[in-house]
């Protein structure tokens, strides 16, 4: 047919190489359209021969389980001499009120608390009022009931800041 | 390899994991035979690699500590799939409370490193899935993976999550649904 006009083209012009890309484009539309039953996998993949060094490293985690023991941040001697202290503490706050309700004499819980941290007594001297056998029951008594593996670690994880640990 | 091979060697290993004198070399059999099953289960939960590394070992020092508890009553691999999900929802819960986030947040927090994470390559879809599967319940996000990709069946995951057949049909049915809603409104 006779041209009108002598234009061959139209001007239109497409971005390098797109026609090459137009198959996967339309598959990957129609894909991102159709919902759940295009989807086979997850997409996560794993380092290259991750799995061949699992077995070594479970084992090697184990034997390091075994062999150490763990240093608790708090010493469990340390916390049995606190733990006698507060107990001494207690066994004469008691004294004492005894002994201020039968003078009928007023009570000053202030003066009492006072009294007993001004005359600088330590944890350890404390302690030393109680016989071992005193201390082991404080220890089998509270401590073991008080202080089990999950209320430390539930402990550690609401309280402590860990980067103070680590620094 | 198929579920008859895990079964027929379940007992075996059973057997041989519960006498001191074979136990680590049975236990060495048993990671080959199911690390990989049980990584991709725990990698569909927490999401990053090296998390899902550190629970795959913790799961396998589990299953070592307490294989003289196992008494048969479930299959070997259902009572390790079981350690492996109680195992990453604890890793899950501690993360969110020691970054003090709510799981929630924790998740959306592992979607939006998932694009730039290094062992993901999956697609646009793979990655929006993986987005709504994020905002399901965590009960229906087990469900899901579990029947959707790794194809267990209802009794299978009855026994895992130790809930009835019903309830995670029901689960699953509304994960679906969820799912595809928010796939296709985009």
């Amino acid at each position: 047919m006779k041209k009108k006009w002598n234009i061959r083209e139209t001007g239109f012009k497409t971005p390098q190489n797109y026609f090459d890309g137009v198959e996967d484009a339309v598959v990957s539309k129609l894909n991102s359209h159709s919902g759940l039953s295009s989807i086979d996998e997850t997409g996560f993949k794993m380092p290259e021969d991750f799995l061949d060094s699992v077995e070594d490293r479970v084992f090697k985690k184990l034997n390091e389980d075994s062999n150490s023991r763990v240093i608790s941040l708090v010493s469990r001697r340390h916390l049995l001499y606190v733990t006698a202290a507060a107990a001494v503490v207690l066994i004469m706050f008691t004294i004492l009120t005894n002994k201020f309700s039968t003078s009928e004499s007023e009570l000053d819980y202030e003066m009492v608390e006072s009294y007993i941290i001004n005359q600088d007594i330590s944890a350890y001297e404390l302690a030393a009022l109680l016989t071992e056998e005193e201390i082991e029951t404080i220890n089998t008594t509270i401590l073991s009931e008080t202080f089990n593996e999950s209320s430390v670690e539930d402990y550690l994880l609401d309280v402590v800041d860990f980067e103070n640990l680590i620094e | 390899m198929g579920k008859q091979f895990f079964v027929k060697n379940d007992l075996e290993l059973i057997s041989r994991l519960q006498s001191p004198s074979s136990r680590d070399h049975a236990f060495r059999d048993l990671m080959t035979l199911y690390k990989e099953r049980l990584y991709w289960h725990i990698r569909k939960i927490v999401i990053s690699h090296d998390d899902s590394d550190d629970v795959l070992q913790n799961t396998f020092i589990k299953v070592y500590k307490n294989i003289d508890k196992f008494k048969g009553e479930s299959k070997l691999f259902s009572w390790m799939y079981r350690i492996a999900t109680n195992e990453a929802i604890t890793h899950l819960n501690k993360h969110a409370k020691r970054f003090q986030m709510s799981s929630e947040e924790a998740q959306q927090q592992a979607m939006n490193n998932l694009k730039s994470d290094v062992y993901f390559d999956g697609d646009d879809i793979q990655l929006k899935l993986q987005q709504a599967i994020a905002t399901l319940p965590q009960k229906q996000q087990l469900v899901f993976n579990m029947k959707y990709f790794d194809n267990l069946k209802y009794r299978e995951m009855a026994d895992i999550l130790e809930t009835s057949e019903g309830a995670l049909k029901a689960s699953y049915h509304i994960a679906v649904q969820k799912i595809e809603s928010l796939l296709i409104g985009d």
